[in-house]
């Protein structure tokens, strides 16, 4: 897509140069040579050529904050995507962060022999073909990845699982299931996105479910936003489990916890889906728990500052420590998060030595898991 | 492998040899993507432990490997095509064998690589 | 407004609604609805006996919330026409059954519990449309936190605060607690100029920014204002000179960029974050109070009463008027002025309501319009 093109596509053309995106960016506020307004005033000159030169372009955490306040409704992210698909084109890369790591695994995701592994989902009860098909995504490789900061993302998966379970859900997984593509869909690996979301559904519809359960809001993002736009019709409703678990909250019996949570609210969840009052509700059902908020929250939450694996520097660092300090200050020493990606990142800098106090990053779903009570089995 | 060599052993066709400063700077990600290029297994041979020139190399090596081995079991790929061993270079006939075993292992698929690392 | 409600050829029906037009090309039949006051309006002095003694509380809409008032009250103390009102949704004898102090107290005998709503119906030849304007409610955009931050106020809440007879007697105290805020920050642009909001330049509140931040420094030599905007559209005469005079004898700071979100300290200052679009760096500035230019939009009830007119509006909800007669609706006989058809400010108003006025005359003049 040329740099016009992407202009076009965006609406970039009614920038008001107001500055509400550069005030609101996360990076921005920490890196002043990272601005979302210049960026764009920048291709309204049609340079194409010192547009992609812009190394900052892979600064974005795509966290989409300037998009949901600019009044002009410019779709920056957007633009930002069909930026660096065109700098793809002309190889230039964002640089990878965990030594390509990652971008390793999709890699091997996508060779002819993979079969995912499904034994680690064990614990919980779960069949071949059903009406519910549980999308697990990469927790699992993110789980061996991130060992040493002791993120357990099969926990995570088991744990939905036994939620699922006890609502009287056995959900289906398959062999087939790979990486949804959401980071090489923002950093504009369009062709990877296709062959990706093409294997998924293939796997998925195999197994007949019509509705799919999400426990990661990106998975989640793609399969609702992004797969239609490529296959047309997926052949079943993508679902995110706080809206199979909010109805039944009531009738589980969770055990107290004694202590004081805070929630980071993850931007696709929030910012785009609008998911904000489930988890509060999910977690305000734990008896005796003493949740308190921080000053931004909802669609105001801030990133948790490395969204495509693509940018981990000193800036990020900073923006993580800032949101964990803004956690800690409301007193509580447990923060919650909703998505894998938060956990990792807030965890990582939870753990740097310029975190002076201690404050612990947890899974809801795994708090929620690890506190159901031995009651009966939701209707 | 010179020493192997000396004594009269040649690599099959097939194998590849991808010389490497230290086994310790190996990437996951550089294991991960052979596996996804279709490389059958892939051999990685560091110094003895106790050789290394940068005191931890080859056991860093040991847990890059560890690492890479959960996650190709997880994408339903036999950990044991990734080999691992710690020999040092006058172990010419202790290569051999190595060698050898992890061919018969991998099966007559013929696509390997050996990875070693030759500080000296 | 206290001429023509002494005028004795205008008939002013305060507190009611219409309900259905019928009719077209001079002859109409309005239905209105007079809302029962539960005080008559030909005995009531409003000597405010009642208002001292009556238990019932309610908040101000007047004083926009900042204060609470009565049960029974003066919506306004220059309000015509000047007479109380029962407001029966916070009524204690509406509510509970019993009370009727204000009964007690009103030595003319003006209270009526049992009054009703009445319908009355009037033959007009032509309508003048003049609904005015509601403020956006900025609490939709929670960057801002209107209504979790306490020191976050609008710009209609600060005219309350800053006038004489207001809750602080035209002292700015603050609502967290009540201290003097010198330090005070106005905010542009809160749902104007913002597509998926009010998509159109409400044209006032730069001007009464300005106004507001003048009138803090006359209060107060000591006072700082900053006013942040996206383009300062001081369209008018002197409006330039207005401003000029604002930033060198007032000393009021203008910052070009929009806020981008506005956060607390421990002592409940606000904290607002931006980006200086001039020096291209993202900042924050701590204030003691914030006041929001929320966008100004037809009032609430506009469109239900297009509907009911049969007159046409654009997008945003205003009423639709001809583009060589501005005075004129979709319909020959309804005119319009004013808020309810477009941004504009008093002096525009008001001239406005002349222009529909004389339209209107010519209209009725000679039988079937012009």
């Amino acid at each position: 897509m040329s740099l016009r093109q992407a202009v076009d596509r965006s609406r970039a053309y009614l920038c008001l140069e107001c500055g509400i995106c550069t005030g609101s960016c996360p990076v921005s506020r920490f890196h002043s040579a990272y601005s979302p307004r210049l960026t764009v005033e920048k291709a309204l000159l049609f340079d194409e050529e010192e547009s992609l030169r812009d190394a900052e372009m892979w600064a974005c955490l795509t966290c989409g904050t300037c998009d949901i306040r600019c009044p002009s409704t410019v779709d920056f992210t957007g633009f930002m995507r069909s930026l660096r698909e065109r700098a793809r084109q002309i190889g230039q890369e964002g640089v990878c962060t965990h030594a390509e790591t990652i971008e390793a695994v999709i890699e091997l995701q996508t060779s002819a022999h993979y079969r995912r592994s499904t034994s680690w989902m064990a614990s919980g009860k779960t069949v071949g073909k059903a009406k519910y098909y549980y999308f697990a995504g990469c927790l699992p490789f993110l789980d061996v990845i991130f060992d040493d900061i002791g993120f357990e993302g099969r926990r995570i998966g088991t744990s939905v699982i036994r939620i699922l379970n006890r609502i009287g859900i056995t959900p289906a997984v398959s062999e087939g299931e790979v990486c949804c593509g959401h980071d090489a869909y923002w950093t504009g690996q369009t062709e990877l996105v296709e062959t990706l979301a093409t294997t998924n559904i293939r796997a998925i519809r195999k197994t007949g479910a019509k509705k799919v359960i999400f426990s990661c809001p990106e998975c989640y993002y793609m399969f609702k936003h992004v797969y239609p736009e490529i296959v047309g019709d997926l052949g079943f409703q993508p679902v995110h489990i706080f809206d199979v678990l909010v109805p039944h909250l009531d009738s589980f019996k969770f055990k107290p916890v004694k202590a004081k949570v805070t929630y980071q609210d993850p931007c696709r969840l929030a910012r785009i889906e609008g998911v904000i009052d489930e988890p509060r509700r999910a977690l305000r059902a734990l008896p005796e728990i003493d949740f308190v908020e921080m000053q931004r929250i909802g669609k105001d939450a801030v990133c948790c500052a490395s969204s495509n694996w693509i940018s981990c520097s000193r800036v990020n660092k900073q923006i993580q420590l800032d949101r964990l300090e803004e956690a800690i200050s409301t007193g509580a020493r447990t923060m919650v998060t909703a998505c894998p990606k938060c956990n990792i990142h807030l965890r990582c800098a939870a753990r740097d030595d310029e975190c002076k106090i201690k404050i612990d990053i947890v899974d809801i779903f795994v708090l929620l898991a690890d506190h159901l009570g031995g009651g009966k089995r939701g209707t | 492998m010179e020493n192997a060599a000396r004594d009269g052993f040649s690599l099959s066709p097939g194998t590849s040899v991808i010389p490497v400063r230290c086994s310790g700077l190996i990437k996951v990600s550089f294991l991960l993507k052979l596996f996804a290029k279709g490389t059958e297994g892939v051999l990685v041979l560091g110094c003895l432990e106790q050789d290394c020139r940068y005191f931890n190399g080859s056991t860093r090596c040991g847990q890059i490997v560890d690492e890479t081995r959960k996650i190709l079991e997880l994408a339903g790929i036999d950990a044991a095509k990734l080999g691992f061993h710690l020999i040092s270079e006058s172990q010419g006939k202790e290569f051999k064998k190595i060698l050898g075993r992890f061919a018969k292992r991998v099966g007559k698929k013929r696509r390997r690589r050996v990875s070693a690392s030759s500080s000296r | 407004m206290l001429d023509a409600g002494r005028h004795p050829k205008i008939k002013m029906l305060a507190y009611s609604e219409v309900e259905g037009v019928r009719g077209e090309n001079g002859h109409f039949e309005l239905k209105v609805r007079r809302k029962a006051r539960y005080v008559k309006e030909d005995v009531c002095n409003a000597c405010g006996m009642c208002v001292s003694k009556c238990p019932g509380r309610a908040p101000d809409a007047f004083d926009m919330g900042l204060r609470k008032r009565t049960a029974i009250y003066l919506y306004f103390s220059q309000g015509i026409p000047a007479v109380m009102t029962i407001d029966p949704e916070n009524c204690i004898y509406f509510t509970k059954g019993r009370c009727r102090t204000c009964e007690k107290v009103c030595d003319k005998g003006a209270i009526d519990f049992d009054m009703k709503d009445r319908v009355e119906s009037f033959k007009v030849n032509a309508v003048i449309l003049a609904t005015g304007l509601d403020i956006f409610d900025p609490s939709d955009l929670t960057q801002y936190g209107f209504g979790r931050l306490k020191n976050v106020i609008t710009g209609l809440q600060y005219e309350r605060l800053i006038n004489a007879t207001g809750p602080t007697a035209g002292h700015l105290y603050r609502p967290s607690d009540g201290k003097l805020a010198r330090k005070v920050a106005y905010v542009q642009c809160v749902g104007s100029r913002d597509l998926t909001n009010c998509g159109y330049c409400s044209s006032v509140c730069c001007m009464y920014s300005i106004k507001d931040a003048m009138l803090a420094r006359e209060h107060d030599p000591e006072s700082v204002s900053y006013i942040f905007h996206t383009d300062l559209r001081n369209v008018g005469k002197w409006f330039q000179k207005y401003e000029m005079r604002a930033r060198e004898e007032y000393g009021v700071k203008f910052i070009r960029g929009r806020v981008a979100q506005i956060e607390e300290d421990a002592d409940c200052n606000p904290v607002v974050w931006y980006e200086d679009t001039r020096l291209q760096q993202v900042k924050s500035l701590k204030v003691e109070m914030v006041v929001l230019a929320t966008a100004a939009m037809p009032a609430l009830g506009t469109s239900k009463l297009a509907r009911l007119m049969h007159v046409k509006t654009d997008p945003h909800g205003f009423i639709s008027t001809r583009p060589d007669e501005p005075a004129d609706t979709s319909r020959p006989g309804i005119f319009a002025c004013g808020f309810c058809k477009g941004p504009c400010d008093i002096p525009e108003a008001v001239s406005q309501a002349s222009a529909a006025a004389q339209r209107a005359a010519a209209f009725v003049s000679t039988g079937a319009g012009v």
